[in-house]
């Protein structure tokens, strides 16, 4: 359904005719995020520049009904930044402001579409730091990691976004504006901020995010690891968590991964020839307490049986490591025409059994799978090269990611623990979740989105909910 | 009539039967943390069983019955910890995730929302719910978890757990200073701020008392003696080595030998100011000022706590009533004034979760 000229209109009278993108060319540089397997053509995009101006949209398309996805930097993975065709995306990328810190009470009031590492950036010569990571924090914003309670390596010690969060200011889809939570991150009635940090955007849109920051630690230790056998990588990630190390990272890179990163511009020294590689990091406030923290965690990792511990000597050599992790993604991107990110958790225990049971898959399949991932954590991103132009072999791929999925799950473990449900996952939620679940899901949904127009069709597969109407007669059974 | 359900179907049955007869339930449980007014009252007594320690993957599940206490003694048996040190260790589980009730430690590991993984509840019309599940990171779906923690029971009744552990800290070293108020509070804001405790709790005092500070450090021998050493170097002061779990119970029973306890937020900035209005407004009673939030335990009357919290409010800060007298309770609610928009989103999730209002007979949403 074509969008009614008016409303046209009036998005280009609040926010001027030339961020109001409404031909082909311009708005196919929406029509996908970091989810190379799914495109959707916006009916169009609007950009606004300040918060009166996102209201003023958002109040605009809540009167005419008309559907919007908001948008940050669009390096989503689960294709939770697509808009359909009635459906119009606000990129929120123009409202990049970082409004206020208050060192002495260690919180930063930013804007969306600040760009995640600028606010580490900015905090630092005041010794401190914003804790959540993703790999992609040199391109993601902060209110697209709010939407998916972004992670990152060091989430492992510091937390998740949501952890993070101290209050939000929000427009809901209906065009009012509230304050969520307090400025002591204590919850004002019910805790609605912890409810909208990860609904993917389909509770309205952030307008001023206040976020928690940490001392930055003083002294850092890297260590990478190197393992002949992948099963005794995976093994020794539970010895070190059980341990009263508390790393701050502890990554793991199969051999696929670490030949991707090592054949590319981001080369980190990663030995080639190794099964599996692990990344391990402690920090702190107090020299000795951290060197004692490594020493314990190399004696873990040698009776572990690695091959070789290595410590990163110089901040130089710490950062090319991380940097290794951190754009393996980009250096996998390259070997293959199109490359899917999975997603999933599972026990860490299971790490093992799951490592391998997803590279007999791989050859069941005949499709090259890389890992990389956050082993401390057991949140896995099997990564999958393909090409996207030869329909069997994204047939194969299509029913690999499956199967993945399926043994994460069979080991309790679940379907995203990062990247959002999306469009991508959202046909496994009724693998997880039973019918009732999902419908209080659609009801939570329902208390932010009355009329149910923010980034409508992603998440819940609507087919397996029950609208639960309020005041509803409830059939008893006996 | 107290109902004692042995699993999350039964009790979606005895909802459903209580929706059709039209009848109210509360939650049966010690110590006025939840509305007692009720046709029907639930106890989750039958429901107290730890169903899984996965000691190896750092993860426990348990039913909403079992005591806190009882969670604790398991896990040091097995070297483990869950960093909660919420006030009524004999309290269950459910009632502590249901009120968000968060002790001194959740200064550094965060309020018990924090430790939670997920959760089974069951709603006002009788719908057995699951939330999140038992792994580290998850983000399938919308976080009801974290949602019905501190819903104080208006959005089901809880019946399982799943938490996160963490392994038992070798060292735990509490200690505690009497200085002179000024110096006590320079103390808390500098090791506050620092982070490098994991509680650090302040009693201001009044009159010519002399404030408390209390410092706690958990960790590996070496790294709990450092910081003790930093300590006591930074300040010339008296400070006296206290048994941990002795000193962290007695704290946890001053607050609850009082009939009511609130919560108020703060901030390093703003906590001196809250306690100087509870001296002002509170006076019959104790406050200890944690990282983001201000306890107070004491004797209030409703006028009192109205007018308290009508003060802080003005000044953006959010006060929870966790616990008073029932006819206290019922006049002044729980969480007190919500915006127009908040309280909108809140009604709307209350009556698909509970719409027949049949979990709570108000006392948590009375606005004054």
């Amino acid at each position: 359904m074509p969008l009614p000229q008016i409303v046209i209109d009036a998005l280009i009278n609040i926010v001027g005719d030339q961020w109001v993108k409404i031909s082909k060319a311009e708005r196919e540089t929406y029509s996908s995020d970091g989810l190379p397997t799914l495109r959707s053509l916006p009916a169009a995009v609007v950009l606004p520049a300040s918060r009166e101006e996102v209201i003023r949209v958002v109040r605009v398309l809540a009167h005419h009904d008309v559907p919007f996805v908001g948008r940050g930097a669009g390096t989503g993975l689960s294709g939770g930044g697509l808009a359909g065709p009635d459906a119009i995306i606000i990129s929120l990328t123009r409202l990049n402001c970082i409004i206020r810190v208050d060192p002495v009470n260690q919180i930063a009031v930013v804007e969306p579409g600040v760009v995640n590492v600028r606010l580490t950036e900015a905090v630092q010569d005041l010794d401190l730091f914003y804790a959540p990571d993703p790999s992609s924090q040199t391109a993601c914003t902060l209110g697209g990691n709010i939407a998916e309670n972004a992670g990152g390596p060091h989430c492992m010690k510091y937390g998740v976004t949501s952890n993070h969060v101290v209050s939000l200011e929000v427009v809901l889809p209906d065009g009012k504006v509230t304050r969520l939570g307090s400025d002591s991150g204590q919850p004002w009635g019910l805790d609605l901020v912890s409810a909208f940090v990860g609904s993917e955007g389909m509770f309205g849109l952030a307008l001023e995010i206040t976020l928690r920051l940490l001392p930055a630690p003083k002294f850092v230790i890297t260590m990478l690891a190197d393992f002949v056998s992948m099963r005794d990588a995976g093994e020794v990630v539970t010895e070190i968590v059980r341990s009263p190390a508390v790393p701050a990272a502890l990554e793991m890179i199969d051999q696929n991964c670490v030949k991707a990163v090592e054949e590319s511009i981001y080369s980190a020294g990663f030995p080639t020839d190794a099964a599996a590689v692990l990344l391990v990091e402690v920090d702190g406030h107090s020299e000795d307490t951290v060197d004692q923290e490594a020493e314990l965690v190399t004696m873990i990792l040698t009776e572990g049986r690695a091959r070789s511990v290595k410590v990163a000597q110089d901040s130089a050599s710490r950062e090319r490591l991380w940097h290794g992790r951190k754009k393996a993604f980009g250096a996998l991107g390259r070997i293959s025409p199109d490359l899917v990110v999975q997603d999933a958790v599972v026990p860490r225990t299971s790490l093992p059994d799951v490592l391998e049971e997803i590279a007999a898959i791989a050859t069941r399949h005949d499709v090259k799978i890389s890992n990389v991932f956050h082993a401390g954590d057991g949140n896995l991103h099997p990564n999958i090269n393909f090409d996207g132009q030869n329909p069997a072999e994204v047939k194969r791929v299509t029913i690999a990611a499956s199967e993945i999925i399926a043994t994460c799950l069979r080991v309790g473990g679940t379907l995203t623990g990062e990247h959002g449900i999306g469009i991508d996952k959202k046909r496994f939620m009724t693998d997880l979740f039973d019918k009732d679940s999902l419908s209080a899901m659609m009801a939570v949904r329902r208390a932010f989105d009355t009329k149910g127009i923010a980034n409508p069709g992603k998440v819940l597969p609507t087919h397996s909910c029950s609208e639960w109407k309020p005041h509803s007669t409830v059939a008893t059974h006996r | 009539m107290t109902l004692h359900p042995t699993s999350p179907d039964e009790l979606a049955l005895i909802l459903r039967d209580a929706v059709r007869e039209d009848k109210k339930v509360s939650v049966a449980g010690t110590g006025n943390w939840s509305p007692t007014e009720g046709d029907l009252a639930i106890s989750t007594d039958r429901m107290a069983s730890i169903t899984e320690l996965a000691d190896r993957d750092l993860t426990m599940s348990v039913e909403a019955g079992a005591t806190m206490d009882t969670l604790h003694r398991r896990l040091a048996a097995v070297g483990l910890w869950l960093p909660c040190d919420s006030p009524g260790g004999d309290r269950s589980v459910g009632s502590i995730i249901a009120t968000g009730t968060s002790g001194p430690l959740a200064d550094s590991f965060g309020p018990i929302r924090d430790q939670l993984l997920g959760l089974t509840f069951v709603t006002g019309n009788g719908r057995v719910i699951t939330a999140g599940g038992k792994v580290m990171k998850n983000v399938a779906g919308f976080d009801m978890t974290r949602l019905v923690c501190g819903s104080f029971g208006t959005l089901g009744i809880i019946t399982d757990a799943h938490f996160r552990l963490r392994p038992k800290p070798q060292a735990d070293c509490t200690l505690t200073a009497r200085p002179h108020h000024d110096t006590a509070w320079d103390i808390w804001r500098t090791v506050t701020q620092s982070r490098t405790s994991s509680a650090c709790l302040l009693n201001p005092g009044s009159g010519k008392d002399k404030a408390q500070v209390t410092v706690r450090f958990t960790g590996s021998v070496n790294a709990v003696q450092s910081r003790r050493v930093e300590l006591e170097e930074a300040n010339n002061l008296d400070w006296r080595e206290e048994e941990s779990g002795g000193y962290w119970g007695d704290h946890s029973r001053a607050v609850l030998a009082n009939p009511i306890s609130l919560t108020t937020g703060s901030s390093v900035s703003t906590a001196n100011a809250v306690t100087t209005a509870i001296d002002d407004l509170l006076p019959r009673g104790s406050a200890w000022v944690q990282r983001n939030l201000v306890r107070w335990a004491g004797a209030a009357s409703v006028k009192e706590l109205q007018i308290f919290r009508r003060t802080m409010s003005e000044s953006g800060t959010p006060v929870t009533v966790e616990r008073a007298p029932w006819g206290i309770l019922k006049e002044v609610g729980v969480f007190g004034h919500l915006s127009p928009e908040t309280r909108a989103v809140t009604e709307r999730l209350h009556d698909s979760f509970d719409p027949n209002k049949i979990l709570t007979a108000g006392g948590v949403f009375v606005t004054d």
